[in-house]
């Protein structure tokens, strides 16, 4: 028993048809993405592959607005017959609402802005298809970088070292009932290591270039070279043993800078999540939460000055970057904290209108089926100037934290406290000692106004993160977020304390 | 829903294809779901999803050499692609020395998991149920001020799983779920509720609307609570948020081979209190169970913690042969890189009610559940961070006396768990993340001097 689905230009044509039909049953809005997407991803330990999975994954999924209330059915089998079946799914969800809300006042016409139609192909640039790489080739730094050391007498505290590597080709066609058609593909390259440190209970880990997994970025195997994680490897090993002799971080409020990935974790937690307009309009409230960042806060002082924050899907390379969100709107860059202070949130074509607003064009789902919702591009902080060791010499008492251990924030995105993996107690601008079991916390503008410094774009790079969480059934997504080392003052710090 | 018998010919003449093309060893799996989601805030439907796929994992096994693919395609050329990659994988990667062979048969208990009132649910039905919510919401509390919202999620979903493997496994089980949670909110508090449940008629909308409501309708302001330790209940919401993150950090093969996890050198030692007792059963007919895990291996009881001490962790056939063990049959998905994990796990239930728990405290917070629990701070002692949300109370002299402002934790979850003095005996099913098929089952707890930090 199999099934035979249609040749993918066949059922671009049945989807084709399916939208003049949902015109014709008087949808006020409708469209549809047929995706496609092949992955590998490799898991490494200690210079052997522990598991190496190839995926193929297609669906489409057809998304109808109907007297103010919206119908989503999608599906993995792309048959004309089966295409029937969601199309009556999405309308029947949409009419089964619109018949009750509407009896209460709530389903109303015209909840969406208009967007001109689009026929376009995009390719985002990508150097080295990392499918067309030999295995043996393309896992080498891995499979390598997680060998180093194996069996060595010095090293036997390393108890293991695992690596990562992730590649994706997606493809995806949009088509609405505005007469867009819309061809976006789409490579992401990961990849990242793990030292493992233990001695009794004490465990030390240290990651590169990034710890949950690594960094992704869009392209192909150009990002795995350009990471260097065999020149990197032998340090991050050296510096998880040496956390197993390090001390404690002391307690107390202490001036902090934060290495670029973490400032990339700070925004994604404390600003990326707390401008998405869904969670400000109470749609996000049942798991992912509200945010203390309504519109009446537009227009506050949230940050310090100097803080300038913006969301970009246009940069090259970015996790989240994009031609078009998956509402059909054009990608552009957005102001959201200028000189510190809160100018704009993230927004789809419903809640912009709320606003009185056109969709900024935020608008992502993860797959053919999901629901599309507000999700964070690449949101990024304007570089200043200055390196960071010039930080650091500028620093009379503090602590440079490197790389995140943890995280956790309240449902208004308000209180925060993050953990890491390594700090460098600085003294009179130098590196007086590493510390072990760090852990920040604070409350979002408090945190962000006493944000007296950041780096210049020599330090500026784009991090990424490939399970960003949203939604309900929860949907994991790529965020790209472009950061330099920054610097905190009274930040309250110290070793993990239960 | 393709049943049994085209599943299973379909995983068998793919199987027989591998052999064809020289796997020495093949196994081919097939999950299909049918997912439906209703999302609603403000009292008001704000989504809805349908959903369909079906995805088929082959692994294949040549001279020790493993090979894992999978498509949702069930189209007969995207099929062969994919297992042709699976064999071309498995002859370009380097041998595992230790692993020799997939798993063999096993007898399978038959169990009723499916449930076709919870399969056939229509949108209407879904929908006059929330609005049904949403009407009595609005009609408790409307004055100027201040004005009760509803806002959550109802989903139902249907799953088969097929697996077919060369050595003769030939397994097959369908299931239901049915699965909503409830936050009524006014102005100043707010109160959860949640049912997780096969059979759709088991879920008593009104009483979870009465929960999330009484936890909503305090007359009193919340009171604000300086950090420090105290003695708190735990419902079972908060406890499940807590142990999904012991079986993330401790109880899977994965982190106690990494040595991360607490487990890790502690077997056979005391690391709770005797009160404990945390087992995962997939054959428990009172929990979510499905009679063999993702690689055929079947399901039996698998003690975790006993009376305090340590005793087990969940390994898959490819760990296990790696570390000379045994499968203790909890395989997930083959492209999974995190577990094993337990996925039918439950902590033993106590004798009280959780009325009776909060009349044993002098001074105290009843916890409803936790937001954006983080459980990496500290593996080794399962040390955790957290926020309180959607109904925190203060108990004073054995009486719940008025809400409390949301506040952060930060504790060793081992530590804690030493210091359990009650447990309820009413427990309540949760959804896991990594798998549709299983459940925790959890009780309230009582633990004394539980640290909150701010």
């Amino acid at each position: 028993m199999t099934l035979s689905p249609l040749p993918k230009h066949n059922f671009i044509s049945v989807l084709q048809h399916t939208i003049a039909y949902l015109k014709k049953r008087g949808v006020e809005y409708a469209d549809i993405r047929l995706e496609e997407s092949i992955s590998e991803g490799v898991m490494a330990r200690d210079g052997e592959i522990d598991k190496l999975w190839d995926n193929f994954d297609t669906g489409f999924g057809i998304r109808v607005l109907y007297k103010g209330a919206w119908g989503f059915a999608a599906s993995s089998l792309l048959t004309e017959t089966e295409t029937k079946k969601m199309v009556d799914a999405a309308l029947s969800q949409a009419k089964a609402i619109a018949r009750i809300q509407g009896s209460r006042g709530q389903g109303v016409k015209g909840i969406i802005d208009k967007n001109p139609a689009v026929k376009i192909k995009y390719k985002a640039p990508c150097q080295i298809d990392p499918f067309t790489i030999p295995i043996e080739e393309r896992l080498f730094p891995t499979l390598k970088a997680t060998s180093l050391y194996k069996n060595s007498r010095q090293y036997k505290k390393i108890h293991t070292i695992e690596g990562f590597m992730d590649f994706q080709k997606a493809h995806k066609i949009f088509l609405n009932t505005e007469g867009s058609f819309i061809e976006q593909e789409i490579f992401t390259s990961g990849a990242g290591i793990k030292a493992i440190a233990i001695d009794g209970d004490d465990v030390q880990i240290r990651s590169f270039p990034d710890s949950h997994n690594g960094i992704f970025r869009q392209g192909g195997y150009e990002r795995i070279i350009e990471m260097d994680i065999l020149q990197n490897a032998p340090r991050i090993i050296e510096e998880a043993l040496m956390l197993l002799k390090a001390d404690e971080c002391p307690s107390g409020e202490k001036t902090v800078i934060l290495g670029g990935s973490q400032v990339a974790l700070q925004i994604h937690e404390s600003i990326g999540h707390a401008v998405e307009l869904d969670r400000a309009m109470g749609m996000e409230i049942s798991l992912a939460g509200g945010t203390f960042l309504t519109p009446d806060k537009l227009g506050k002082q949230i940050c310090s000055k100097i803080v300038n924050i913006y969301a970009d899907p246009t940069i090259e390379g970015g996790a989240g970057s994009y031609l078009y969100d998956d509402e059909g709107t054009k990608a552009r860059r957005v102001d959201i904290i200028k000189n510190g202070r809160f100018v704009d949130f993230l927004t789809s074509r419903e809640t912009a209108k709320s606003l009185g607003k056109k969709s900024n064009g935020s608008v992502r789902a993860n797959g053919w089926d999901n629901i599309p919702i507000i999700r964070m591009s690449n949101i990024n902080i304007e570089p200043q100037q200055g390196v960071l060791n010039d930080l650091i010499s500028d620093t009379k008492d503090g602590i440079f934290l490197q790389t995140n251990k943890s995280w956790s924030i309240d449902t208004l995105r308000l209180n925060f406290q993050l953990g890491m993996e390594i700090g460098w107690e600085i003294k009179k601008g130098r590196i007086a000692r590493p510390l072990k079991n760090l852990v920040y916390s604070g409350i979002t503008p408090q945190f962000w106004k006493s944000c007296n410094a950041i780096c210049g774009k020599e330090e500026w790079q784009m991090y990424g993160l490939n399970s960003c969480g949203k939604g309900d059934p929860v949907q994991s997504i790529s965020v790209g977020h472009g950061a330099a080392p920054a610097r905190f003052s009274n930040v309250e710090i110290g070793a993990v304390k239960c | 829903m393709l049943g049994r018998d085209k599943i299973i010919e379909l995983l068998k003449s793919l199987m027989r294809e591998a052999r064809e093309h020289g796997a020495g060893q093949a196994e081919a799996l097939y999950v299909g779901s049918h997912r439906s989601a209703t999302r609603f805030a403000n009292s008001a439907v704000t989504q809805n999803i349908k959903e369909s796929d079906r995805q088929i994992y082959f692994r294949v096994l040549l001279d020790k050499k493993i090979g894992i693919t999978s498509t949702n395609s069930l189209h007969i050329d995207d099929l062969r692609r994919c297992l042709k990659k699976a064999i071309a994988i498995a002859k370009q990667i380097k041998p595992l020395k230790f692993f020799h062979s997939l798993p063999e048969p096993s007898e399978y208990p038959e169990i009723k998991t499916h449930f076709p009132e919870t399969a056939n649910l229509t949108i209407s039905d879904r929908i006059k149920t929330l609005d049904n919510i949403f009407k009595k919401a609005n009609s408790e509390l409307r004055t100027p001020n201040s004005e009760l919202k509803a806002g959550g999620a109802f989903s139902t979903l249907e799953t088969e799983i097929g697996i077919v493997n060369s050595n003769g496994i030939e397994a097959y089980q369908p299931f239901t779920s049915a699965n909503i949670s409830l936050i009524t909110s006014s102005a100043s508090a707010s109160g959860f509720a949640s049912q997780f449940d096969r059979n759709i008629k088991n879920i008593n909308t009104k009483r979870l609307l009465s929960i999330a409501l009484e936890k909503t309708i305090i007359k009193n302001k919340p009171k604000k609570l300086k950090p420090g330790r105290y003695t708190i209940i735990l419902e079972p919401a908060a406890v499940n948020e807590i142990l999904e993150w012991l079986i993330y950090i401790g109880f899977g093969a994965e982190s106690f081979i990494d040595g991360t996890s607490f487990m890790a050198g502690s077997i056979g030692k005391k690391i709770m209190s005797k009160k404990m007792t945390i087992y995962d059963d997939g054959t428990d007919l009172s929990g979510f169970p499905v009679p063999f895990d993702f690689e055929g291996a079947a399901k039996k009881r698998l003690d975790i913690v006993q009376s305090g001490i340590a005793k087990g962790i969940a390994f898959d056939t490819l760990l296990a042969k790696k570390y000379r063990r045994k499968t203790t049959g909890h395989a997930l998905i083959p492209e999974d890189v995190e577990g094993p994990f337990p996925s039918n796990v439950f902590i033993k239930a106590g004798g009280h009610t959780i009325d009776e728990m909060v009349s044993m405290v002098e001074r105290g917070i009843l916890v409803t559940r936790f937001h954006y629990v983080n459980g990496l701070l500290d593996t080794k002692t399962a040390s955790m961070t957290g926020m309180t949300r959607d109904g925190t109370f203060y108990i004073e002299d054995g009486r719940i006396k008025c809400p409390v402002e949301d506040m952060r934790f930060t504790e060793s979850i081992i530590e804690a768990f030493s210091r359990v003095e009650a447990i309820s005996s009413e427990r309540q099913a949760f959804p896991i993340s990594w798998s549709d098929a299983g459940a925790c089952i959890v009780p309230a707890l009582l633990i004394k001097d539980f640290n909150f930090s701010g």
